[in-house]
């Protein structure tokens, strides 16, 4: 069993970690064989770390392995994952899904407990639906599609209304932010201003640690800016509202009545005040009435906060956010965890909340939810403002590509490019010689999938006058694909003179992260090459492989 | 601080019984008859008018110390340096006493107070400004702290303050009559247990009905929560600590100035230890305070009757106290253990019935 909240050991190393508690393990550790075992235990599950890494170094998605290697280490036959994804970021969520399915191919009997229907669609082979403690039905994933798994979990009801459209911003702001950075330093490049106007929602989109967090944390003032200053467009005694990312931790009283809970920030408000004292009977009779109306169950005031499930306290923490006379609310991934049907309750609110006035700062890592209900979405990667952009001007894929650092003109170019209408090609020259080696070699990938791009006295001559390393090398795969004849010389030049530049760029082209399948898509494509240029890019990348692998004992980096 | 349900708020009378049991079991291998113990304890504590009145005499500076440990936990501060602050409390006392000795009893009790109140919350400051402002733990330098306390006391007996008239004794000069609280008559019960229930009352008040009272509770259960909210949890910690110092300061003050009259290095048995298993028998509660210090008082007073008449060791109430201890950690472990197993069923009871 692995639990949704992990049971490791921070302070131990994962050595220590996967023999903590299992059958066998003697008082004192010394021999090497066990040492041996357990790294090749790991490393199966594509869990690759030094056995005496502290687990508080690791990733959320090594953790997730890990107690999944302490599983195999017991030898357990049947493995129960409850929402082994609910903390992991899309990209780790593969990962640590493949490695499952990989243990189900090999004949282990794997439980997923989830509540992403993509997940299920994609790795299970079976699924049964639980609904109000009764199994509602069982099928095979492959006979499912996602708009029947999502009316079996939802149930009859269909309680997602629909969200009026966007509606126009007001003409002041709640707050404004005036050249402020979230980096630390000096860093002048990461300077910049942002408005949040009142009745909007503001999605804030970006990979965890590129920059969203950081933003909420200067909003609701834990945290400074090193330039600039924010002005807040409302009296210094109204609270900015907060929905904290971990919310059972810092936003509620686990052992405290829900009464004192939902008043938390309000003790003192006239209401509930006569001088100094609070009046009790109105504070839990107001609680009662005010968790009812946000369908916090159970609602009785006297209850401690603990006997909430995850939803209910939510709900609980935005009843109280929602009713302290904020005039900005920032919420940090409200739904993470939640079920669908709750999930969908509270983005509802939020809109609705912005509707009345307020502004909504919604800091989220589904894109999904950030395109359902923002009006406007800011983008930060590298814990710089990309851009701001109106959400229907969006799609998850050209906001994915935000996140990877480009300007949203930029993206839209860049997929205008199959349209042919002269303006994907015009944008790929002029981010050719941009001075930023960033938007060259995106502009040379871009160039490499467009095969309308035939511009070889521009790609020889830039060939020349580029620096950068990794540029060179998509260049070059460009040149080798204009002209195959010279390619094996042109390509293994580069493969001498910098082989990790050299993987790392095809490694892009398959687009794996994965060391093992990289290893074994490069001995495929070796062997089956569509083009000269790529059987020659592929067998020059295996062998490279190869060599670095036999190299550094089968651990490339 | 019990919200649902009636086992937690009987932990205490349930761990004591189980302790008088035990202790009952412990005496009778031991072939003394527990019930002749008890009845000796009970006669020795609140058998007689005299007894009764030295009962309360004890429970004076245990109330205090009490109260003193249970202000700083409600903000989730853990404090035992209530004996220290003691000491304090009647080092500034003492100061008064000698100082104003000239001045009439209305101006120099109340200046012996604020005096002791002031050396209390100073005393407890030096703990609470390393706590808040360098993170260092209270509960070590508290403790550390008490023994500094005690030592500074013997300096003073032994050097600028000892008693001219007794050569080698280490104490004080006796006080003036004018410095002497008021007292029951006949009695030596004084005026500290007046002020000891005001200020069980009064921080009763504060702690359920007042604001500060309330965010004080989210603060000590949370203090990420407390900071969520934008709560002055420095301030609040800094103050609990100085309060804390007050009030053990008062049983100082009683100490000296009621009690023995003079400044002297051997205060206290130990109430500031005793007020904080009260403290923590009555889960922080001011009222709670008032019932077990008087229980514990009498236990301690009792035990001197066993042993002028029984021969027994006054050891047997350390032991006493120790097993009642145990019993209450046992006890409130049950407790928790069920009022965990309540809240699951709430939850599986409750939670996901669709709409």
């Amino acid at each position: 069993m692995v639990y949704q909240k992990l049971s490791l050991i921070l302070t131990l190393t994962v050595f220590e970690n996967l023999l903590l508690g299992s059958i066998g393990t003697p008082f004192l550790i010394r021999d090497h064989k066990r040492r041996k075992d357990a790294s090749l235990l790991l490393e199966a599950q594509g869990l690759q770390v030094d056995l005496d890494t502290l687990v508080s170094e690791l990733t959320l998605a090594q953790r997730q392995l890990l107690e999944i290697g302490k599983l195999l280490w017991r030898n357990a036959r049947i493995l129960i994952l409850d929402e082994p994804t609910s903390q992991l970021a899309p990209h780790e969520i593969d990962e640590v899904l493949r490695t499952t399915r990989k243990l189900a191919n090999a004949g282990r009997t794997v439980l997923l407990i989830t509540h992403k229907i993509d997940e299920v669609l994609r790795f299970a082979d079976s699924v049964t639906v639980l609904r109000g403690g009764e199994a509602i039905a069982t099928a095979h994933a492959r006979d499912l599609t996602r708009a029947e798994l999502g009316r079996l979990i939802v149930g009859p009801l269909q309680a997602v209304p629909s969200v009026d459209t966007a509606r126009a911003l007001a003409s002041v702001p709640v707050a404004s932010l005036r050249s402020v950075s979230l980096t630390n330093g000096s860093d002048r490049t990461g300077v910049f201003d942002l408005d949040v106007y009142g009745g909007e929602v503001l999605g804030i989109a970006g990979v965890s640690g590129n920059g969203p967090e950081d933003l909420a944390q200067l909003l609701v003032g834990s945290r400074k800016s090193a330039t600039g200053e924010i002005q807040f467009h409302f009296g210094v005694d109204v609270p900015v509202a907060h929905i904290p990312a971990d919310s059972r931790r810092m936003g509620a009283v686990d052992t405290l009545p829900l009464s004192r809970n939902v008043f938390l920030r309000e003790f003192d408000s006239p209401r509930l005040c006569i001088g100094p004292f609070v009046r009790l009977d109105v504070m839990r009779n107001e609680a009662a009435s005010r968790l009812k109306a946000y369908g916090v169950r159970p609602s009785n005031p006297d209850l401690l906060a603990a006997a909430l499930s995850g939803g209910n306290l939510q709900k609980l923490i935005i009843a109280r956010e929602m009713s302290c006379g904020a005039s900005l609310l920032v919420a940090e991934n409200p739904t993470a965890g939640l079920d669908p049907a709750s999930a969908g309750d509270i983005l509802q609110r939020l809109k609705l909340f912005a509707r009345e006035g307020p502004a909504v700062v919604l800091v989220s890592a589904d894109l999904s939810e950030l395109l359902a209900i923002s009006d406007r979405v800011a983008v930060f990667s590298g814990k710089r403002l990309i851009g701001v952009e109106r959400s229907e001007n969006l799609t998850a894929d050209s906001l994915g590509m935000m996140m990877g650092g480009i300007r949203l003109d930029i993206v839209q170019q860049l997929t205008n490019i199959g349209t042919n209408d002269g303006q994907g090609l015009e944008a790929i020259r002029r981010l050719l010689t941009s001075a930023n080696w960033w938007e060259r070699r995106v502009a040379a990938q871009a160039a490499l999938l467009c095969p309308d791009f035939q511009e070889d006295a521009l790609i020889d001559s830039l060939y020349i006058t580029e620096q950068h390393e990794e540029v060179r090398v998509w260049l070059a795969l460009l040149q080798a694909r204009m002209r195959p004849a010279g390619a094996e010389i042109l390509l293994s030049e580069h493969a001498e003179r910098s082989p990790e530049v050299y993987l790392e760029v095809v490694r892009r082209l398959l687009g794996t992260t994965d060391n093992i399948k990289f290893g074994r898509e490069l001995a495929y494509r070796s062997e089956n090459p569509t083009s000269l240029w790529e059987a020659v890019l592929y067998r020059t990348g295996a062998a490279l492989w190869d060599n670095l692998s036999v190299a550094s004992g089968g651990r490339p980096s | 601080m019990n919200y649902i349900g009636l086992s937690k708020r009987s932990v205490p009378f349930v761990a004591s019984v189980a302790a008088l049991l035990l202790l009952g079991l412990g005496l009778k291998l031991l072939g003394r008859s527990p019930w002749s113990v008890y009845s000796g304890l009970f006669a020795g504590s609140l058998g007689s008018r005299f007894a009764i009145a030295e009962t309360l005499v004890a429970t004076i500076p245990i109330i205090f110390c009490a109260l003193a440990t249970a202000v700083p936990r409600w903000a989730g501060l853990i404090s035992v340096g209530a004996e220290g602050a003691l000491y304090a409390g009647a080092v500034g006392a003492t100061y008064a006493a000698l100082q104003f000795s000239h001045w009439p009893s209305v101006a120099l009790v109340p200046s012996m107070l604020l005096l002791a109140a002031c050396a209390g919350a100073v005393w407890a400051a030096v703990p609470a400004l390393l706590r808040v402002f360098l993170g260092i733990n209270e509960t070590i330098v508290t403790l550390l702290g008490n023994y500094v306390a005690v030592l500074l006391v013997e300096y003073l007996v032994h050097g600028v303050w000892q008693d001219p008239a007794s050569y080698s004794w280490p104490q004080s000069a006796a006080f003036v009559a004018s410095a002497e609280l008021p007292r029951w008559p006949g009695t030596r019960v004084h005026l500290g247990l007046a002020v000891a229930i005001l200020a069980a009352l009064l921080l009763w008040v504060l702690r359920s009905r007042t604001v500060l009272g309330l965010r004080l509770e989210i603060t000590g259960s949370n203090p990420t929560a407390a900071n969520y909210a934008g709560y002055p949890v420095r301030k609040y910690q800094l103050l609990v600590m100085v309060v804390g110092g007050i009030l053990a300061a008062m049983a100082g003050w009683g100490q000296v100035a009621a009690i023995e009259g003079r400044l002297r290095s051997a205060l206290s048995p130990g109430y500031g230890y005793s007020g904080f298993l009260v403290a923590w028998m009555a889960r922080h509660h001011p009222l709670g305070i008032l019932g077990f210090s008087l229980l514990l008082a009498a236990m301690l007073t009792g035990s001197d009757n066993l042993q002028l008449r029984q021969q027994l060791p006054a050891a047997m109430v350390n032991i006493f106290q120790g097993i009642l201890l145990f019993c209450l950690l046992g006890a409130e472990y049950i407790a928790d253990r069920q009022t965990t197993k309540m809240q699951v069923a709430h939850r599986g009871h409750e939670e996901e019935v669709p709409q």
